[in-house]
């Protein structure tokens, strides 16, 4: 073998044994998004549309309010509304605050602050992991604001649609001037 | 001249992005210059041609579109050339950009074009190979080398803020003001650090007397007159500081206030800047509803915040609409009724105090408050034997999905559109009335602060609630005896002050704080505040009052937006949000028309259309375009920012051109297919290039339709409708 074949061939050995960088490897396969607990199922959220994570805020509360809307929080000097997420949905406000935290969830321009249970953090799923939600049990009140669910550890992680619930038109009924519902955190 | 090109707006938008695109050319150039065999520069420089030529068409500017082309055409010839490339073509395509340069200072000053026929046989004998001399006259001596650019190489098109124009006058003063505030700034801090030492001195001082105090046990006073005389002179000088910082502090506070209203000032332009574009919106709309229109626009010479008046033109377009549309009958139903054959409306700008008001009025038919009414009792809004002023009925207009029309147009009875106005309107702080004659006409007035930087609010207290009222809104604030108070309760809640009949109402149980009002027994007079509203004069409790400050009202954001009785928010020094009331709503009650109203939010959704183009000006044609027809609009400069707003929210159908720097049509149509989330959402490109071979990898992409640039505004609507029904 010459010198030029010897160079083709490592070239070749070369190539067929590279080891693709990790970027290549994590492509459109993965889904990634940020874990909370609410009602006691697992939820993840597109990475993309939570901007923040946040200790629970001093709100100002509003008069009359539903018992989900918490009230107005200052985000740097901006306003933030506050939605308590698991009491909007299934109408039961979660009632611990040390572990709760607020999602700042940003659509259109426009943040949102969804208060949770508690923030579980950054989890990566693969495409191989997803789920159907036919056998997921209890998740009827969830049932609208989901799109899809990923299973681990032979457990739910249900997908939200946040479109869903900001077009979702209790979402706007703020104000109840009602006083017969269960009191909140 | 043709309408396109009458619309002032748009062609200073391109006027904009051409200069920007030729400093780009002209920096491409620059870098050619020094090695003429280099090629790479091609691809910049073909991309800037073909944006320029899209802009130019769009703004129907022809003879620009076409020398954008000859010379795209050129470059094309010279990239895929195998003879060399000499001196003499580089010199070609520097006298077509300096033509460009020429053509685009005529059309920013109004002249007509120079021809360019010239220019185009010099370029296509260079490609057939048969070639003219340059000619001189075509090509002056010093300008043969590339414009020189003030701005740096990556300033491109690419940049798509705002430029203001500020007088240089103003910019000096703001300049001055500014050196001014920094030198006080200097002298306190000079300040600071003597006081510093004056303070160490006393404290020296005050040690050694310790000292000596506790040494000391005798009759005699243990300190020395000097220790006397210097602890004296540091207090006095300290003091002296503390006068001289006092008046470095009001000095700089007048800077200051004179250096926001300065900064005010730069954002102030005249209302007449947007005349045009509403002559263009009701010159369109009336020739589609085949009406005949006088519009008028009386003093407009005033001048508006700049931020405020671009929130306002899309709620004055929609008022215009809609008289168009609901207000003004046809020409054969305004001569049976006695009226000239010639619809009439009024655009009127004035100021009164510290608000700005639009008010547009037409002679047309006027609310159908009957209608309101039949409406609002079969969308479950109103109960049938609910008693309301046909004021109060004209206001369910605003409510979400609220339209009397039978048939939806393109033009409006889609019934998304008022509660948007009023929606816009609170936000800014304004108020939006209507007042409407049946048979004779409706009058809309927008009044909102002048400026959107600042407001004066009055902050009162309700049940240990601090909430904020904008002080331009309340006529009176009087400290009243309670037993008047008590007495106006009984009498059906009415008081009378300056000989006028006010509706007393306590805030807290407006807001629903408390049911009932209690007034604590040591309390002798209460605070209430009076407003005067059109026709309706009102008069509100509240516990006490705090005083009135300045304050940026914020939007409370689209989830308020159902609740008339918050206008907005601000923040405290301290950083607590204080909801800012809207007295108007307060005091009829609104909340209580709340409770019985079933909302219609979310019930029509708009659809959403991402426009993806690198040319500005093809970009704001097109959400301009889109946005008359009811669409919401994202736009996108290239692929790579076409991805990164897909990810955040999911268009309905994507306007796609193909030509783009960093990532073009095709490479963002592939990536956007692969999420399987975005399988379904129809692609249509829009560009110049429709060969076969782009046709067929556009069918692999899955590119649902092909439009060619420019395109026609009928086409592109049936295409999106079309697109939109399939889905």
């Amino acid at each position: 073998m010459g010198p030029f074949e010897t160079l083709l061939d490592i070239e070749q050995n070369c190539k067929a044994n590279t080891v693709k960088i990790p970027r290549q490897i994590v492509t459109e396969k993965d889904w990634l998004g940020i874990a909370f607990k609410a009602s006691g199922f697992n939820f993840v959220c597109p990475m993309a549309i939570v901007t923040e994570v946040l200790r629970w805020p001093s709100v100002t509360e509003l008069p009359s309010a539903a018992h989900w809307f918490k009230g107005t929080a200052n985000l740097r000097g901006h306003i933030l509304p506050v939605t308590d997420f698991q009491g909007f949905i299934t109408n039961k406000p979660h009632r611990s605050r040390s572990l709760s935290r607020v999602l700042v969830i940003t659509l259109s321009g426009v943040s949102y602050g969804f208060a949770v249970e508690q923030v579980i953090g950054i989890e990566r799923f693969f495409s191989e992991e997803k789920k159907p939600l036919d056998g997921i049990d209890h998740i009827e009140d969830y049932l609208p604001y989901v799109e899809g669910a990923f299973e681990r550890n032979e457990k739910p992680w249900l997908i939200l649609n946040m479109h869903a619930v900001i077009e979702s038109t209790e979402f706007y009924h703020i104000v109840s001037f009602k006083r017969d519902y269960e009191p909140g955190i | 001249m043709s309408q396109e090109s009458e619309d002032e707006e748009l062609i200073h938008i391109f006027i904009e992005e051409a200069k920007e695109l030729l400093d780009a050319i002209a920096m491409s150039l620059q870098k050619w210059s020094t090695d003429l065999t280099d090629k790479t520069i091609f691809a910049a420089l073909k991309r800037d041609l073909h944006t320029l030529k899209g802009g130019a068409r769009m703004v129907s500017q022809p003879i620009l579109g076409t020398l954008a082309h000859e010379l795209e055409s050129l470059c094309d010839f010279l990239l895929n050339t195998t003879m060399p490339i000499e001196r003499k073509h580089y010199d070609l395509i520097c006298a077509g950009q300096d033509r460009m340069n020429v053509l685009v200072d005529l059309l920013a000053t109004q002249k007509p074009l120079l021809g360019i026929e010239d220019l185009v046989a010099q370029f296509k004998a260079a490609i057939s190979g048969v070639e003219k001399p340059i000619q001189e006259e075509a090509l002056p001596a010093q300008k043969k080398e590339p414009a020189k650019t003030s701005k740096e190489p990556e300033v491109t098109s690419e940049t798509t803020n705002e430029v203001i124009r500020i007088k240089s006058d103003l910019l000096e003063s703001l300049n001055n003001l500014s050196i001014e505030n920094n030198i006080i700034r200097v002298n306190v801090s000079h300040y600071v650090d003597k006081i510093k030492l004056n303070l160490n001195e006393i404290m020296r001082l005050i040690k050694v007397f310790q000292e000596k105090a506790s040494k000391n046990s005798g009759p005699y006073r243990p300190y020395s007159i000097s220790d006397i005389l210097g602890l004296f002179e540091a207090c006095k000088s300290a003091i002296q500081i503390h006068s001289n910082v006092e008046s470095l502090l009001s000095q700089q506070s007048r800077v200051s206030l004179e250096l926001q209203e300065r900064l005010i000032d730069t954002r102030m332009i005249s209302f007449s800047s947007i005349v045009p574009r509403l002559s263009r919106t009701v010159r369109q709309v009336a020739s589609e509803l085949k009406k005949k229109i006088d519009f008028n626009v009386l003093q407009a010479e005033g001048e508006i915040d700049r931020n405020l008046l671009d929130h306002i033109v899309p709620s004055l377009e929609h008022l215009l609409r809609n008289s168009l549309d609901h207000g003004i009958e046809s020409a054969e139903e305004r001569l049976k009724q006695n009226k000239p054959e010639v619809g009439k409306i009024n655009l009127r700008f004035f100021r009164m105090g510290h608000e700005a008001c639009m008010e547009i009025s037409d002679d047309g038919a006027g609310i159908n408050v009957e209608a309101v009414k039949r409406k609002a009792i079969k969308l479950g809004l109103l109960a049938e034997d609910a008693k309301y002023s046909n004021e109060e009925l004209i206001r369910f207009i605003f409510e979400p999905g609220f339209s009397t029309k039978e048939h939806i147009s393109e033009i409006s009875g889609r019934g998304v559109g008022m509660d948007v106005v009023n929606t816009v309107v609170k936000a800014l702080g304004g108020n939006l009335s209507i007042e409407s004659q049946t048979g004779k006409g409706t009058k809309c007035v927008i009044r909102a602060p002048f400026t959107t930087s600042m407001n004066r609010a009055l902050l009162v207290t309700v049940k240990s609630q601090i909430f904020g009222i904008l002080l331009s809104t309340v006529e009176n604030i009087v400290l009243l005896d309670v037993k008047r108070i008590k007495e106006a309760l009984k009498k059906q809640e009415v008081i009378v002050y300056n000989n006028k009949e006010y509706h007393l109402k306590y805030l807290g149980e407006v807001l629903g704080l408390e049911d009932n009002l209690s007034i604590p027994s040591n309390k002798e007079s209460l605070p209430v505040l009076f407003f005067n509203f059109a026709d309706y004069n009102a008069a509100l409790l509240v516990d006490s009052l705090i005083g009135s400050q300045e304050v940026v009202v914020q939007t409370l954001g689209p989830q308020f937006k159902l609740m008339d009785m918050f206008s907005g928010a601000t923040l405290l020094a301290d950083g607590r949000v204080i909801i800012i009331l809207d007295a108007y709503s307060m005091a009829l009650e609104r909340r209580k028309l709340g409770e019985i109203m079933e909302r219609q939010v979310g019930a029509k959704r708009e659809f959403t259309i991402l426009v993806v183009d690198d040319s500005i000006t093809i970009r704001t044609v097109t959400k301009n375009f889109l946005e008359r027809h009811k669409y919401h609009v994202l736009t996108a400069k290239d692929g790579l920012d076409a991805l990164e707003k897909v990810a955040v929210e999911k268009p309905d159908l994507v306007l796609l051109d193909l030509e783009m720097p960093r990532m073009d049509g095709f490479q963002f149509a592939e990536k956007f297919r692969s999420d399987i989330a975005h399988s379904s959402i129809p692609i249509i490109m829009i560009t110049f290039c429709t060969g076969d071979t782009e046709k067929a990898r556009a069918k692999q992409l899955g590119i649902n339709m092909f439009i060619n640039k420019p395109y026609k505004e009928p086409d592109l609507l049936e295409a999106v409708e079309q697109l939109l029904e399939i889905k």
